[in-house]
């Protein structure tokens, strides 16, 4: 059965012409009288009982572990693979007595065992610690459950370990514990692409709403595409230096590949994703352009970065009240808080920047925390109308 | 069960099987030499207590410009050795070769001062709370049994006195 959300289903029906206009009406106003807590017990009964599935997978580990040491080979492996059939034997079971809610964390247990299992495994033939392979492996793992049930939580674990294996992909150059990271972080990895795979991923997640098996996915990868652009351009706003430091990049194959690949997906995205109007796909183009145009300037001349840091705050913040406007017109509340954060983040920066420059530091605190306060009301205050105008 | 989350289940375990594969492919069939390992600084462990190899027939082994060149371009190393206990070094390249009877490769990366990592058989896990006395034995008396297929992948079976 499809997981979705009841106002997703009702979108869905009205397209398919299986639901008149005014039906739909009445049962999303029906929807809307539903008290709160009613509406919230499913979302609660999940979150519980994922945090219980994760409590039981880190003790099942510990567990193992603390046999380990006497298990030959043979044995460890087939304790892994004993612990995983467990797992999806009690999901079954449980399936079965109808708490669909609890199955689903239990088979998000299993897709952690699985990862569990893989790296376990790695552990014990030593295979190398930027094994690519295991986060790959896991991730195939992750969106075959995830398609199967719909679960927006094994879509969550998807990027994660997309990244991670993407990061790790090709070993690293560093000496070896430093791998593990340095592939992700340097200035040779995934580091300076973060935005640009945000955007790739953002496009993906349009891209996936034409696919119905495929819809629940879109949101959550949505969200994290959004962060992936957001978080490191809001932070690189605090400094030429970071911003140096942030997207200077070596340009390697991989990070060529992850570029080109990029762009592919958004201007596929532009070219064939929905979107509502064609001014929003132009300012969505130009969003994208704007963004793959700074990035690449700022990280093919990252010496100059002083020279265009002035503009890349002022694009920063534009960016985050185009996403305000754009989570509004998709009606995404989620789109509209990252816009808000991130506006005022910048806002804040720029403001404790400035002002330690130009002021005596005390009066800098007074007038910052002044500011602060009333910016929050602000905030908030927007924030409330934005979303007042998504709600139905 | 729906059909789908079966279909799911399959692969989940399909997946866990495909992991132990390759490693159970050269352990199998690969040839089994005997390194000798290098005293190496120990590191912050990340993935359980591991202990960190070197190997004495990979070091200083590679001219400095090219060193620094395959380090700077991501250039896989092949060093070639023989099947003695302890294995001696008979050459390094940038292209697989193919090694005579007696011989095996084995594929690493350029650590850039003219030395040879190998990634794969770069780390041995194991308990916790023994690592210590492993990197304190690590050197001229301790070798790595390690077994090599082919085509120069290497799988580290473990770790015995000279």
């Amino acid at each position: 059965m499809t997981d979705i959300k009841a106002r997703e289903a009702i979108e869905l029906w009205l397209e398919a012409g299986l639901l008149d206009p005014a039906k739909a009406g009445q049962l999303t106003a029906y929807l809307d009288a539903q008290p709160r807590s009613a509406r919230g017990s499913g979302r609660m009964v999940k979150i519980v009982s994922v945090f219980g599935a994760v409590l039981i997978g880190l003790g099942l580990i510990l567990f193992v572990a603390s046999h380990w040491s006497g298990m030959g080979h043979s044995l460890r492996i087939g304790t892994l693979f004993l612990g995983y059939a467990t797992v999806a034997i009690a999901a079954v079971a449980v399936g079965r007595r109808g708490y669909e809610r609890v199955a689903h964390s239990l088979w998000f247990l299993a897709t952690l065992t699985v990862g569990a299992n893989i790296f376990l495994i790695g552990q014990i033939f030593n295979l190398s610690l930027t094994f690519w392979q295991g986060p790959f492996l896991w991730l195939l793992a992750t969106l075959s459950m995830g398609y199967a049930l719909s679960s927006r939580v094994h879509a969550w674990l998807a990027i994660p370990l997309a990244l991670l294996a993407l990061g790790w992909l090709g070993g690293g150059e560093v000496w070896f514990t430093d791998d593990q990271l340095a592939s992700l972080f340097s200035d040779y990895g995934l580091r300076p692409l973060l935005p640009l795979l945000g955007l790739g991923l953002v496009g993906l997640a349009l891209l996936v709403q034409r696919l119905p098996d495929w819809r629940f996915a879109s949101g959550t990868w949505q969200i994290w595409g959004v962060l992936l652009i957001a978080v490191p351009l809001v932070l690189a706003t605090a400094d030429d230096d970071l911003l140096d430091l942030m997207f200077k990049m070596r340009f390697t194959t991989k990070q060529w590949a992850i570029i080109a690949a990029c762009g592919a997906l958004t201007g596929l995205t532009l070219w064939t994703g929905r979107f509502a109007s064609t001014s929003n796909r132009l300012l969505a183009a130009l969003a994208a352009v704007l963004l793959f145009g700074t990035l690449l300037l700022a990280s093919a001349a990252p010496h100059d970065a002083a020279g265009i840091y002035p503009l890349f705050v002022i694009l920063v913040f534009g960016l985050s009240l185009w996403l305000c406007w754009a989570g509004v017109t998709a009606a995404r509340p989620a789109l509209v808080n990252i816009g808000v954060g991130s506006a005022a983040s910048v806002v804040i920066i720029q403001y404790f920047s400035w002002s330690m420059r130009l002021m005596d530091r005390s009066i800098a605190f007074i007038l910052g925390g002044l500011v602060l306060i009333l910016l929050s009301i602000w905030i908030e205050k927007q924030r409330r109308r934005l979303l007042a105008r998504i709600a139905p | 069960m729906s059909r789908r989350i079966l279909v799911a289940v399959c692969i989940q375990v399909f997946v866990m099987g495909l992991v132990l594969v390759p490693p159970l492919m050269v352990r199998a069939t690969g040839t089994v030499v005997y390194l000798e390992t290098e005293k190496m600084d120990p590191r912050a462990l990340f993935r359980g207590d591991y202990v960190i190899l070197g190997y004495t027939l990979a070091q200083n082994i590679l001219p400095q410009q090219q060193a620094s060149e395959a380090r700077r371009k991501f250039i896989p190393v092949f060093v070639t050795m023989t099947t003695d206990r302890p294995a001696r070094f008979v050459a390094v390249g940038f292209e697989r070769p193919q090694p005579k009877e007696g011989q095996v490769c084995i594929v690493g990366r350029s650590r850039g001062q003219g030395s040879v990592d190998f990634p794969q058989i770069a780390q041995f896990f194991v308990p916790e709370g023994t690592g210590h006395a492993i990197e304190q034995a690590r050197g001229a008396n301790l070798l790595a049994k390690v077994a090599v297929s082919d085509s120069c992948k290497a799988l580290l079976l473990g770790l015995e006195p000279r």
